[in-house]
């Protein structure tokens, strides 16, 4: 006998989720005809109710602030809504710094050495980071993560991740972020820059072995660390605005280091991981410059970092590639 | 109230996080749930479960952050059925 076809209305989310949701119940229920079409899930009887009932739980968490950032039906951020953003929070003063720096290093093409390049922009950056964030404490660690905090981080089983040396198990830095998570013991915002390294099939301009970020890492309660959310995003915006290209402020994903379809989705729908991505036509492609990552507990439950009361305190992220952002800038005034 | 959140978090979270917040409910009733340890896998089965028991409203689901507001809930849709 041949079980009826039903669907479920997946209408109310953007094209790429959708995909996602094809992908996860397709992973999950391997021998069932599953498939998306005109926005309906297409699937057997046997498993319609149960799936109809998660995709509710997944739109009640899809729809959680979509209205004040993006688009409709979309992954990227409505350029007005942002710019409210600035206003609120009264970013308007940074805009003429933000502009200037830009301008400054558009212009220079290969004129001096990178290195020097990327710790002058630094410079400006930094000091524009420090008028917008209060941060207590700027570090500037060495370029390989301590023992205790690679195992903890589990990086001997992310393949991205390089080996420093094999006898002692310690790793060169992935993340800068990740310098901080065994010393924080409160709320605090902390500025790392230094070196990353990663392990890939394949290298270029934008994709490099090493190369050089400036994080901030914040840690506070879940409310705090969406009033610093807007504040990134909207600090994004006038870097956007001011480098002269093409670009688009929307929700990433770390499908390049997970394969785990749901955590993938979860990740989207949360809207937990935004991104910069300015386009180059030397390239024809977007390229992302700043990431901020919302880390919620994942971090301070590995680290117990912990409130008085014993509830964890929450943590978020925001890296500049800066190699990045210098090799956007030498394409922008190119042309 | 608090006996029928705790049944509903038994269910969907891990154990080492559910022993944690039956130990610490009063003090955690008004914090967010991820700062208790919940993660989005977790938070999102305790939706699922939520949604099948209470035929729940999207607005109602968007609304569980806290501990106090699943009591909340689980009240108004208690009386609802009562």
């Amino acid at each position: 006998m041949v079980s009826e076809m039903l669907s479920v209305n997946l209408a109310s989310f953007p094209k790429e989720v959708q995909k996602l949701i094809l992908e996860l119940y397709k992973q999950k229920y391997c021998n069932e005809e599953i498939r998306l079409e005109d926005e309906q899930l297409h699937l057997n009887d046997g498993i319609h109710q149960l799936i109809s009932r998660e995709v509710s739980a997944l739109q009640a968490i899809w729809s959680k602030n979509k209205d004040l950032y993006f688009k409709e039906k979309c992954i990227d951020c409505d350029p007005e809504k942002l710019d409210n953003l600035v206003g609120k929070y009264g970013l308007e003063r940074i805009k003429n710094s933000v502009n200037q720096l830009m301008l400054r290093y558009k212009n220079i093409g290969n004129q001096i050495s990178t290195l020097n390049v990327l710790d002058e922009f630094n410079r400006g950056l930094s000091n524009i980071l420090l008028e917008i964030f209060q941060v207590d404490k700027t570090m500037q660690p060495i370029d390989i993560l301590d023992e205790y905090s690679s195992e903890k981080l589990r990086l001997d089983s992310n393949q991205g991740a390089l080996l420093s040396g094999k006898i002692n198990k310690t790793f060169y830095n992935y993340a800068l972020c990740h310098h901080c998570y065994s010393k924080v013991k409160s709320h605090t915002i902390q500025m790392v820059t230094g070196n990353c390294y990663r392990n890939e099939k394949d290298y270029d301009r934008f994709r490099l072995p090493k190369f050089k970020m400036t994080e901030l890492v914040f840690f506070d309660s879940d409310n705090q660390l969406a009033v610093l959310k807007e504040k990134i995003m909207a600090l994004f915006k006038i870097m956007g605005d001011s480098i002269g290209l093409k670009y688009r402020i929307r929700i990433a994903n770390d499908s390049f280091i997970t394969n785990d379809v749901e955590r993938i989705l979860y990740q989207v729908l949360n809207k937990s991981k935004i991104e910069l991505e300015v386009y180059t036509p030397i390239e024809d492609k977007y390229i992302s410059i700043c990431s901020s990552n919302y880390h919620g507990s994942y971090f301070s439950q590995k680290f117990s970092i912990t409130r008085e009361d014993k509830s964890y305190i929450q943590s978020m992220c925001v890296g500049f590639g800066l190699n990045r952002i210098i090799e956007i800038l030498k394409d922008a005034g190119e042309l | 109230m608090k006996k029928e959140v705790l049944g509903i978090l038994e269910k969907n979270i891990t154990e080492g996080v559910y022993e944690a917040i039956e130990k610490n409910y009063e003090e955690w009733r008004d914090s967010s749930l991820f700062e208790l340890g919940i993660d989005s896998l977790n938070y999102m089965a305790l939706l699922v479960d939520l949604g099948e028991s209470y035929n729940f409203t999207i607005e109602d689901i968007e609304s569980l952050n806290t501990l106090k507001s699943i009591e909340v809930i689980l009240e108004k849709y208690g009386e609802r059925n009562a």
